[in-house]
């Protein structure tokens, strides 16, 4: 294309110019970062004035809201979901008043379960714990990745085992015991995404194991 | 503090005037204003406003930036193997890159487009086109990922392509180089070009729901060099733009042999028109030969048809579908301004930029205002079709975008600078510098009915001395102009892979909440998926051997294969047990010939491996998973070609050899 020629032409026409105005634009340039630095000083001071002034200010407004959490920013800090893949320490709510150690945190409150096993139900467990839990917990006490699962329906009530099958995330972050378990294993227990049916199923699967009939 | 603010406006005002003096701002030390790096920055953890798709020209792939950071998120491939995602690499994604040709690892990805509703960008996929072998490609917008990819027949170059219509109806390809049709006899001498070569406008039609492309019909035309094309919209929705050069018809020294002319054409086609005869059954069916590659997220596998019939509509033959405008110069870009009166014709050795009105031209075809014809296509009087010019625009006009408030913005790549004018009045508004060449521009919806205007971005070619030297070959780049004021102000210069054309942005909005996350294992339907660990396993059929492998935090399943033989074709068929988003897992084994795989959460795929050597092969997870992402390793016994060790597979139970042995007996 003809393009190229008359770009080349331009490019050789500009590095003369810039050749012969080399001298200039170095005054020049020096100039202009003086100029800069000047300029710059005065922002930063300018900055600081603002500085002072605001957080006087915060200072201020801080002492009428002190019972407020923090602010959205930190708040997206604690549950960016890079935490959830590698080993990061687990963001502790300490002192986190509203977090109930038996329901645990998530959309079940009262979950029921029978006094008899629901066999179907349980059958059901079955297949989701085989594609979705077996590669990490055995069924007997043996930790495998994450602890087994005897006894577990016995040691959690099943509210709180709903909740961290479907919550897990959050529960990891908010449960003093899960962030022990996490000490221990290093692995943070994967959401499988399990649907509320999954999760009542694997309960039920769980019960079973722990021998209800 | 006024009197601070007073004395920074005089030096900065002293500043500026010395600097303009001195020479013009076309070396590093551009004018950028005090608060141009507030106006791109983007705090850490905070969103962008804008997706931006960028091509990647001869990288073949499609990049995507958030703007106005200029942060890279991900290159997508597209028409290139991509080693890092597996794509091309592993069995289920091979088949997109089959083509008439057979498997074409590498191609060059000139224009984007989003899909629109009622001329408006929908989110729901983004098209960019192969340049070299000519095909179209289809992103899904809720996996970025190539969905599907089809073949053109009778093309030399799709390069006037993808272009959509304002409801997606077509997509369309117009060949760059005019070849002889697939058809006919092509073993002619190369100087029969003006009988022999013919070229043809695609339109590719798109599934409503699910987005499938089909050729719906191709339209043949005289031999030329098809560039660019625009859909209209609102009042010349219905008709396609296309811009022409080298209608002179050369096949050598284009350069200069297809810059003779004082006008080349801007070809109207009425697609309406073209249906019509498509309906009443006025096409011709063609045997050619294409392939249609389409990627499932059920089967996680790509399907490639070779397809072998097209439709032909006949240009001359037929009347009323196509008219030829003439335009300055070897005319680029042929854009069409958000109410779809104008096209702007960009003649890229032309001084002027004319600019046609779908008015007048419909008010010429009735009363048959022509000069003559072309191969038999009716000539429309340039006065004719004319609205205006702009005068003096600048030198080598590209591309244009609109900005929604009756004004255009035009790159002008022999001048380096961006041109802001408006469309009424055709008056020169204002400029801006480019650093270097810029191509391509790119304001959010800019080629919608109500564009985004609050950037104008600059795909350049050349950059010189903008960033740390890196050899022979430099940086590409985009630079980011803040337009919502009255004159562009350069707020950000930032990198692009392989060489940006076309690109285009939309408002996050549109596409950031309809993300797939994961896929669900319990719709996984690949033939080798493993659900579960119990499925786990590995299968002999003559010298193939199928792994079903599992991986999760932080291990394989199984993890140690025995019984592998030299020459064995092992086909590793991994699946992601995991469902949690963002934790991909990699595969890979020594001595692949290919690459590694990355299988995304409840996904399946497939790593072919020939063993060459005998011994132990280590394979292990490539992609940083959790804490003991190092464990997640295993091993491969590769024994020699005909020997008997037994096929044996294990994750966690391995016996050590002797007690295998006395265990087997």
């Amino acid at each position: 294309m003809l393009l190229n020629q008359i770009f080349v032409m331009l490019n050789i026409k500009l590095e003369k110019k810039v050749k012969k105005s080399f001298k200039f634009m170095k005054i020049l340039i020096l100039c202009i970062h003086l100029i800069y630095v000047l300029l710059n000083q005065i922002k930063l001071n300018l900055i600081k004035m603002k500085k002072l002034i605001t957080s006087s200010i915060i200072g201020i407004l801080g002492l009428l809201i002190v019972s407020c959490g923090g602010d959205k920013s930190t708040e997206q800090t604690a549950a960016a979901p890079a935490a959830s893949n590698e080993t990061a320490a687990p963001a502790a709510d300490n002192g986190n008043p509203s977090y109930d150690p038996e329901r645990g945190e998530g959309k079940f409150k009262d979950v029921e379960v029978g006094a008899t096993l629901d066999v179907a139900m349980a059958d059901a467990g079955t297949k989701v714990y085989d594609v979705k839990c077996s590669s990490c917990h055995k069924l007997t006490d043996e930790k495998l990745v994450g602890p087994g699962w005897a006894g577990v329906s016995k040691r959690r009530t099943p509210t709180w085992l709903m909740n961290f099958i479907t919550n897990t995330n959050d529960m990891i972050d908010k449960d003093p015991e899960l962030q022990a378990q996490l000490e221990l294993c290093l692995v943070r227990m994967p959401n499988q995404s399990l649907s509320d049916d999954e999760a009542r199923q694997l309960l039920e699967f769980m019960r079973k194991n722990d021998g209800v009939k | 503090m006024k009197n601070i603010n007073y004395k920074i406006a005089s030096l900065a005002a002293i500043c500026t005037v010395a600097g303009m003096v001195s020479c013009k701002p076309k070396s590093v030390e551009n004018a950028v204003t005090g608060d141009a790096s507030v106006k791109a920055y983007v705090a850490p953890g905070k969103y962008d406003e804008f997706y931006n798709f960028v091509s990647g020209g001869f990288s073949g792939q499609m990049s995507v930036y958030g703007l106005p950071s200029g942060r890279l998120f991900r290159v997508i491939p597209v028409f290139s193997t991509d080693p890092e995602k597996g794509y091309g690499y592993s069995e289920e994604t091979k088949p997109m890159l089959n083509t008439s040709h057979g498997f074409v690892p590498w191609d060059d990805l000139h224009h984007v487009q989003l899909s629109k509703t009622a001329g408006e960008i929908d989110g729901r996929w983004v098209f960019g086109n192969a340049n070299n072998t000519p095909r179209i490609a289809r992103i899904d917008l809720t996996t970025f990922r190539t969905n599907e990819i089809i073949e053109l027949p009778n093309s030399g170059g799709n390069h006037s392509s993808p272009f959509i219509t304002e409801n997606t109806e077509y997509v369309v390809a117009g060949t760059r180089f005019s070849v002889p049709p697939d058809d006919a006899n092509g073993d002619v001498p190369i100087n029969t070009y003006k009988q022999n070569f013919k070229g043809t406008l695609s339109f590719v039609s798109v599934g409503k729901e699910d987005g499938k492309m089909d050729i719906a019909f191709q339209i043949l035309c005289p031999g030329v060099n098809f560039d660019l094309s625009r859909a209209g919209k609102g009042v010349s929705h219905g008709w396609f733009f296309f811009s022409c050069y080298n209608t002179e018809q050369a096949s050598t020294l284009l350069e200069v042999n297809a810059s003779q002319r004082d006008k080349d054409f801007i070809l109207a086609v009425n697609w309406k028109k073209a249906e019509e005869y498509l309906k009443a059954g006025k096409g011709r069916k063609q045997a050619v030969k294409y392939a249609h590659n389409v990627y499932s997220d059920v089967t996680h596998s790509a399907t490639s048809e070779i397809k072998t019939e097209v439709t032909v509509l006949d240009s001359k033959e037929l009347a009323d579908i196509c008219y030829f405008i003439p335009c300055p110069k070897s005319p680029h870009g042929c854009d069409v301004d958000p109410t779809g009166e104008y096209i702007v014709g960009s003649g890229k050795l032309a001084a002027l930029i004319p600019v046609f009105s779908f008015d007048k031209i419909q008010k010429a075809i009735a009363a048959k205002s022509y000069d003559g014809d072309f191969e038999g296509i009716p000539v429309i009087k340039y006065e004719s079709a004319l609205y205006g010019e702009v005068k003096k625009p600048g030198l080598g006009p590209l591309h244009t975008e609109f900005d929604g408030k009756g004004n255009a913005y035009t790159s002008m790549f022999v001048s380096s600078e961006l041109v802001k004018w408006n469309i009424k009045d055709l008056k020169v508004l204002d400029r801006a510098s480019t650093f270097y060449s810029v191509g391509h521009l790119c304001i959010p919806g800019g080629d919608t009915k109500t564009p985004n205007a609050k950037y104008v971005i600059a795909y350049n070619k050349i950059t010189k001395d903008r960033y740390l030297p890196t050899g022979p070959e430099l940086s590409q780049s985009a630079q980011l102009y803040d337009i919502s004021g009255d004159k562009m102000q350069l707020i950000l210069d930032f990198p692009t892979i392989g060489e940006p054309h076309y690109a285009q942005a939309c408002a996050a909005s549109v596409i950031k909440d309809k993300q797939v996350k994961i896929f669900k294992i319990g719709e996984n339907k690949h033939p080798y998926v493993a659900m579960g660990e119990k499925e786990a396993k590995v299968v002999r059929e003559g010298n193939k051997v199928h792994v079903y492998m599992t991986a999760i935090r932080s291990h394989l399943t199984p993890d140690n294969i025995e019984g592998i033989k030299v020459g064995d074709e092992v086909y590793f068929h991994v699946t992601n047990l995991e469902q949690d988003w963002d934790v991909p897992h990699g595969f890979a084994i020594k001595g692949a010939s290919n690459a590694e795989l990355l299988i995304m959460p409840g996904e399946t795929q497939t790593l072919k491996w020939v063993p060459t050597k005998v011994g132990i092969s280590p394979m292990y997870c490539t992609d940083f998973c959790s804490a003991l992402h190092q464990e997640m390793t295993g091993y491969v016994r590769v024994s020699p070609a005909g020997s008997s060790t037994p096929l044996h597979f294990s994750t966690g139970t391995n016996l050590a050899a002797s007690e295998g042995s006395k265990a087997k007996k």
